[in-house]
């Protein structure tokens, strides 16, 4: 059955939203339309608002509606102190985390050939241009512990290895709560290959 | 379809919906695979783990169709480890995998090539050398074989010092003289012994290969060649 244009449209353009097909686009629609309508105003407005407004941050690269977003503006963090990171909601986990008060640099994603994202598609270049201009003296590279956020890792410390700065990668191993039963061999190896040191005798 | 475990190595990934991965898989048994794995987030379950690029694995399919659905997924074996350049080079055959491959294709004779290809990017020096090996055994999988024996057509053998001319999907014609890009039989002898220690021999086989390559890749572009880090720069 084929509903009056308008709905239509809207059903089509519901769908481009992630895990949105037909069917959910339809209830999302007609819900809208039924029940919901000054909220949905209210999405359309916001939705056209924010789209227009928000860009990312000149120095991170993170979303913000500023040319310097709120933490890079933040007086009482440690400039000299970077974090790389591949995405937004990953400044987020950081950040409520509580205990991390330096700056970041968002890459919006990581090095994958097959969907075609290269080194020039994470803004590498204006990084080591940051790290050069900006004095910064230690880089923590904190992309994802993926096969593919490795290699950005690993390709991240190659362009930066010129540089008089400390380089760090975050640790990996077990988790808080984790039964060393219930873990992947391939975790529990580097857990032990990166073993801390409690105490050395002579 | 199936149901019995198969080998596999994952190709390529993407996240779908919350909770679920959209799966490339080479598997021993049934050649390139489109699966989805479901639950991946689960606090106990190590799927997502596991789940990674050059991570030998046995997977049991269940469905039919373009896309199946991953029931079961465990470590065939440990992870290999690629670093730097063997890593972009482990990149580099994923990406002729996907792009070479239709599904559905059982190549049980590729994968284990695959396999052994990885394991020697973790401890060879000269990683091009294993890229050539590969690309030859890729093309002769998928009946595009070079021949670097006999020459096409008048399948007289291939004389160490004589000049040919390479058409790709045809094969070598003899030419007089040493003229713009002709092979000398002598590089191509070692090409088919995969001896590429000479340098002339690897930028030979690397042409080669690449003109072969060309009508499968349909023009895309191979995006691994960027994360290569020349030992110049180094």
């Amino acid at each position: 059955m084929n509903f009056s244009p308008l709905i239509q449209e809207l059903i089509e353009a519901l769908r481009c939203l992630p895990g949105v097909g037909q069917r959910n686009a339809q209830r999302m629609a007609f819900h809208l339309l039924e029940r919901k309508r000054e909220h949905g105003k209210n999405l359309g407005r916001t939705l056209l608002h924010t789209l227009e407004k928000i860009g990312h941050c000149q120095q991170c690269r993170n979303l913000s509606e500023t040319p310097l977003c709120l933490l890079c503006q933040h007086p009482g963090r440690n400039r000299q102190l970077l974090c790389i990171v591949e995405s937004p909601a990953d400044v987020l986990a950081i950040e409520q985390t509580g205990s991390y008060l330096g700056h970041y640099f968002v890459l919006m994603g990581h090095l994958s050939p097959l969907d075609g994202i290269g080194p020039q598609n994470l803004g590498l270049d204006s990084l080591v241009l940051h790290c050069q201009t900006h004095g910064i003296t230690e880089v923590i590279l904190a992309t994802n512990l993926t096969v593919e956020g490795e290699a950005t890792a690993h390709y991240i410390g190659h362009l930066l290895k010129a540089l008089p700065l400390t380089l760090s990668r975050i640790a990996h191993g077990v988790p808080s709560g984790g039964e060393l039963e219930h873990i992947d061999a391939g975790t529990l190896a580097r857990a032990l290959q990166t073993r801390a040191l409690v105490t050395r005798t002579e | 379809m199936l149901d019995s475990f198969s080998e596999a190595f994952l190709l390529h990934s993407r996240a779908y919906r919350e909770n679920a991965l959209l799966l490339e898989l080479f598997t021993q048994d049934h050649g390139r695979v489109g699966a989805v794995a479901n639950y991946i987030h689960q606090k106990k379950s190590p799927r997502k783990a596991l789940l990674q690029v050059f991570m030998p694995l046995r997977v049991s399919l269940q469905g039919k169709g373009d896309l199946l659905r991953l029931s079961q997924v465990e470590a065939a074996a440990l992870p290999l480890t690629l670093i730097g350049n063997a890593q972009a080079c482990g990149f580099y055959l994923n990406e002729l995998l996907m792009y070479c491959l239709s599904r559905y294709e059982p190549l049980p004779g590729l994968y284990e090539y695959y396999q052994h290809c990885l394991g020697q990017l973790q401890t060879v020096e000269n990683l091009a050398a294993v890229l050539r090996a590969f690309e030859l055994r890729l093309l002769t999988e998928l009946g595009y074989g070079i021949n670097l024996l006999e020459q096409a057509q008048s399948q007289r053998p291939i004389e160490a010092t004589k000049y040919y001319q390479f058409l790709p999907l045809n094969g070598f014609f003899e030419v007089d003289d040493n003229v713009a890009s002709s092979y000398l039989g002598e590089h191509l002898h070692a090409i088919y012994a995969l001896d590429f220690s000479q340098p002339r021999v690897a930028a030979t086989a690397q042409r080669l290969t690449r003109l072969s390559l060309a009508p499968l890749l349909n023009g895309r572009v191979i995006h691994s060649r960027k994360l290569f880090i020349s030992p110049k720069s180094s």
